[in-house]
């Protein structure tokens, strides 16, 4: 599994469509040098999310993984769409209330990172990867990333272990 | 495709259960390489698969095999369910999990193949004080350090296991009774044996426990009563201070375990005098003066 360094890594890539947002809003309120920077920083987080993708596929364990069910879970992300379109709704880029805005950004960060639910990261299905809710015969559903699309829960996928429920095809 | 290494733990009830050990794919590729070089090296040889009869070690082109025992379907259901439902092994407490085997295994095709290594407390490098070169000199390791095996224990295929070693396959699972149920028959020949005379061999064959079947084992194969008059194998006996009743020309055996015990050592010749003292011995050597 990846250590918790790692993990928290790979979720604050899950914010980089959000700074987009915002580069725009200062764009269109005259910080340039702002928006530049948030741009900046969108593809820094891009870049490290890549990083770690092939860091997971390359020095994660490797098992032979069996599914029994295959739901589509990319829906998902509409919470995060929701977070990425907030800035918007602000008036101004200098009415943005950075106090409450930064705290909060670092909590949810925190939030999904400890908890079960940082895969649902727009960043990866911008990259090409699916998220699939996989049941298998133990009874214990896992997510499931994979670029593959999925059509027959028979077939075996070999798949690393990103956190207790979540693996990543290291195929694909 | 690598394969996933697991250990083979005794629980506190004595159940035992496998735990997954993680590694990262590197280690996993080198231990995959190992666990196959290890399979090969156990396999070169061997032309032939004997059904296990009680004998501790088979010739050298033979595997023994046993119909895998109850306790042991851990190891193939291991295998051929999901690495990732199996229970971590606790490396922080790594020294105090009761590791009996690391295991590796794979299904193909519905067919599943489990290697196995046993693994002792002597693996445990915690115990010994490992010492890791730092910088120019030495410092303690204090993480927990095992090593791996130098050969298999034994392989599981399709529900059959095959060894080479009763010893080291019975520090992994429970082998009195399965020795017991594949020595019976032995045990019994032995009792009907014409110059032994046992009242009861149903009770016989109960006393009889791994240490006396092996005697009988070693007796029988030494043809000790074929070869010997009972008379004259009770005057041998008086001579160690073993009393040795006959009936009907026929040695009796005794119906105590230790009777019996001290029965099976001296026709064995593991039972003797010493030549000065005059003092009885028993001695598990027969290395040839």
């Amino acid at each position: 599994m990846l250590s918790s360094i790692a993990r928290m890594l790979l979720t604050s890539t899950a914010i980089a469509p959000v700074l987009l947002t915002y580069a725009w809003v200062a764009a269109q309120s005259g910080h340039g040098r702002h928006a530049a920077i948030l741009l900046g920083l969108c593809v820094l987080l891009t870049i490290l999310c890549i990083c770690m993708l092939r860091y997971a596929k390359r020095n994660l364990e490797r098992s032979k993984f069996q599914s029994i069910s295959i739901e589509a879970a990319d829906r998902e992300n509409m919470g995060f769409l929701l977070l990425y379109l907030l800035p918007l709704f602000t008036s101004q880029y200098d009415s943005l209330n950075w106090g409450i805005w930064l705290p909060t950004l670092v909590v949810f960060a925190l939030f999904t990172a400890t908890g079960y639910s940082y895969h649902f990261n727009p960043l990866l299905g911008m990259l090409g990867w699916h998220f699939y809710k996989v049941g298998t015969p133990e009874g214990v559903t896992y997510v499931l990333i994979t670029k593959k699309q999925l059509r027959n829960a028979a077939s075996t996928i070999t798949v690393g272990q990103l956190t207790e429920y979540i693996v990543i095809d290291v195929e694909g | 495709m690598p394969m996933n290494l697991f250990a083979a733990c005794r629980d506190l009830n004595g159940q035992l259960i496998a735990k997954r050990v993680r590694l990262n794919a590197n280690v996993q590729q080198a231990v995959t390489a190992l666990f196959t070089q290890q399979e090969a090296d156990f396999r070169d040889g061997v032309i032939e698969e004997t059904p296990f009869d009680g004998r501790w070690t088979p010739d050298d082109d033979e595997f023994l095999t046993l119909n895998v025992p109850a306790e042991a379907q851990i190891f193939e259901g291991a295998i051929n369910g999901n690495a990732l439902a199996i229970k971590d092994i606790n490396a922080a407490a790594f020294s105090n999990e009761v590791i009996r085997a690391l295991f590796m295994g794979e299904s193909v095709n519905g067919s599943t193949k489990v290697l196995v290594q046993r693994f002792t407390a002597q693996q445990v490098l915690d115990h010994r004080l490992p010492l890791i070169l730092d910088g120019n000199t030495f410092r303690r390791l204090t993480e927990p350090v095992f090593t791996l095996d130098n050969s298999l224990t034994c392989i599981i295929e399709n529900g059959i296991l095959k060894f080479k070693s009763q010893t080291k396959l019975r520090s992994i699972i429970n082998m009195l009774d399965i020795y017991r149920a594949a020595t019976d028959q032995e045990t019994q020949d032995f009792a009907a044996h014409a110059n032994l005379h046992v009242p009861d061999v149903a009770a016989f064959v109960a006393l009889t426990n791994q240490v006396t079947r092996k005697l009988i084992h070693a007796v029988t194969n030494n043809q000790t009563l074929d070869n010997h008059a009972p008379d004259v194998i009770q005057v041998a006996a008086a001579q160690t201070g073993l009393v040795i009743d006959l009936h009907n020309g026929r040695i009796v055996v005794p119906s105590d375990a230790r009777g019996v015990k001290a029965l099976l050592q001296f026709l064995n010749e593991s039972r003797y005098t010493g030549p000065l003292s005059g003092q009885a011995y028993v001695t598990n050597s027969h290395r040839p003066a």
